[in-house]
């Protein structure tokens, strides 16, 4: 997928908006950071985009495919990190990526289980459950979740919600790399200090609206673009 | 069948029979009702012989019903709970693969307090079952499919309902009503002395109302998946 084009989208609840006519362009290669503040529409946005939730108005292309015909068809191409993790507390890491896996009729899925499991950093931990982990390992479980089918369009909502330093700096390693094979991200946080070096371009929301739109160089631009416009 | 479609069933039935085999929630809990409720029936209504032939079809199925209830209700609780079911709803094919998966571990756990129940029923009631096994098996198959094929579907459609645990029995029972009748005749027929003629009438009733709710749950599961993401 080389480009997801947002024209106009709406999204209402009622009277209330909660996207309110957003346009925007998505590249390929690229990571776009989504911040404004609680309420803002971020959550809906990364809804419609990875179609759990259906714009009222306005329109999503995904290359030349619709909403519509995208959410019937590719919705394999998404990959997905939402607030909660999306995973059985009840199984081992190793189990939850390995029934992922066999779901995403990947080849070998143990394997490829162990494999992102190690990429993660839950080696150690890959036969314990997961209601044994900490807030970071079932972050880092949910990245690998979202990530092992080698999605096209990879939408994180906080994804670095609960990881320590070391946590962060393996994550956005593994941002990278998707970037790099052209995978569209999107992501939305709260973090701002984060956000310097690690997007290539930060679209901040008020009120449904999208208000501003940038590339900034480290977090000082970043916190400043926010305090103006958020 | 396509054979993704194969897999992402059998992923569905190992993950949930795994999970049970940790927790044990849903069968002991429906072994211990449907024991318990067969105590009580046994002691409010045996009387004699003659009685045990008209009151035993009636409390084997109202126990299946209501032990039924309990494993089925439970179905899309832990995908509900966890949030996995819209991961899931990213994954293609799950519309007929989730439902294939769920169906079947529900005729497992109610085979599971069936195997349980059955037996114990047969003794207490000092029921002659010689060579009748097999019809019965054939009755309790046929029921038991119709029921999960129908409680998987309403389930899944009131998963986030606030009321489901109310409101699955409410639509199920109602709809269930030619499929228990048809269980309940055909198994008094299976208990005559001489061989009831009408029971195979009652048992093609039985296999019409399954070919009914599975088509009817393939063809609606789909539609219950996208209104619940």
């Amino acid at each position: 997928m080389k480009r997801v084009h947002l024209e106009q989208v709406s999204r209402h609840f009622g009277r209330y908006f909660a996207l309110h006519r957003v346009s925007m362009n998505l590249d390929a290669g690229t990571l776009t950071a989504i911040v404004g503040a609680n309420g803002a529409g971020k959550t809906t946005l990364l809804n419609i985009l990875a179609t759990l939730d259906r714009p009222s108005s306005g329109e999503v292309l995904y290359d030349k495919y619709s909403w519509k015909v995208f959410s019937k068809q590719a919705r394999h191409l998404v990959g997905w990190v939402s607030h909660a993790p999306l995973v059985y507390e009840d199984l081992s890491g190793l189990e939850n990526l390995h029934f992922y896996a066999s779901m995403y009729g990947l080849d070998a899925p143990e394997d490829k289980a162990r494999e992102w499991l190690h990429r993660v950093g839950l080696a150690d931990a890959m036969e314990h459950r997961v209601d044994t982990y900490s807030r970071g390992m079932v972050q880092r479980l949910t990245i690998a979740r979202a990530l092992m089918h080698s999605p096209e369009l990879l939408l994180l909502d906080e994804p670095l919600t609960g990881l320590d330093r070391e946590g962060r700096s393996d994550i956005a390693a593994l941002f990278d790399e998707q970037r790099a094979r052209g995978c569209i991200l999107v992501m939305t946080t709260h973090d701002l200090h984060t956000l310097g070096g690690l997007c290539d371009r930060m679209v901040i929301m008020r009120k449904g609206k999208l208000v501003h739109d940038s590339s900034p160089e480290n977090a000082e631009q970043v916190i400043r673009a926010y305090e103006e416009h958020a | 069948m396509k054979s993704s479609t194969l897999k992402q069933t059998l992923a569905i039935i190992k993950k949930d029979l795994r999970r049970e085999l940790r927790s044990r929630e849903i069968t002991i809990t429906t072994v211990s009702f449907s024991v318990l409720l067969m105590v009580v029936f046994t002691f409010s209504f045996y009387q004699n012989d003659d009685s045990v032939r008209q009151i035993f079809p009636g409390i084997l199925w109202v126990s299946i019903v209501f032990a039924g209830t309990l494993a089925i209700a439970r179905t899309f609780a832990d995908e509900r709970d966890s949030g996995c079911l819209r991961a899931l709803a990213l994954i293609p094919g799950t519309n007929m693969s989730l439902y294939l998966g769920k169906l079947v571990t529900n005729l497992f756990f109610m085979a599971i307090f069936e195997l349980a129940l059955v037996p114990l029923l047969v003794v207490a009631f000092d029921i002659d079952m010689a060579g009748k096994y097999a019809t019965l098996a054939l009755i309790l198959m046929g029921g038991t499919i119709g029921f999960a094929a129908l409680g998987t579907l309403l389930s899944a459609m009131l998963v986030h309902h606030k009321l489901r645990e109310v409101l699955v029995p409410l639509l199920l029972y109602p709809l269930l009503v030619p499929l228990l009748i048809g269980g309940v005749k055909a198994t008094s027929g299976l208990l005559e002395p001489e061989p009831d003629p009408s029971m195979q009438g009652w048992l093609r009733l039985i296999w019409a109302m399954d070919a009914i709710f599975l088509v009817a749950g393939q063809a609606l599961f789909g539609k219950v998946l996208e209104a619940i993401e």
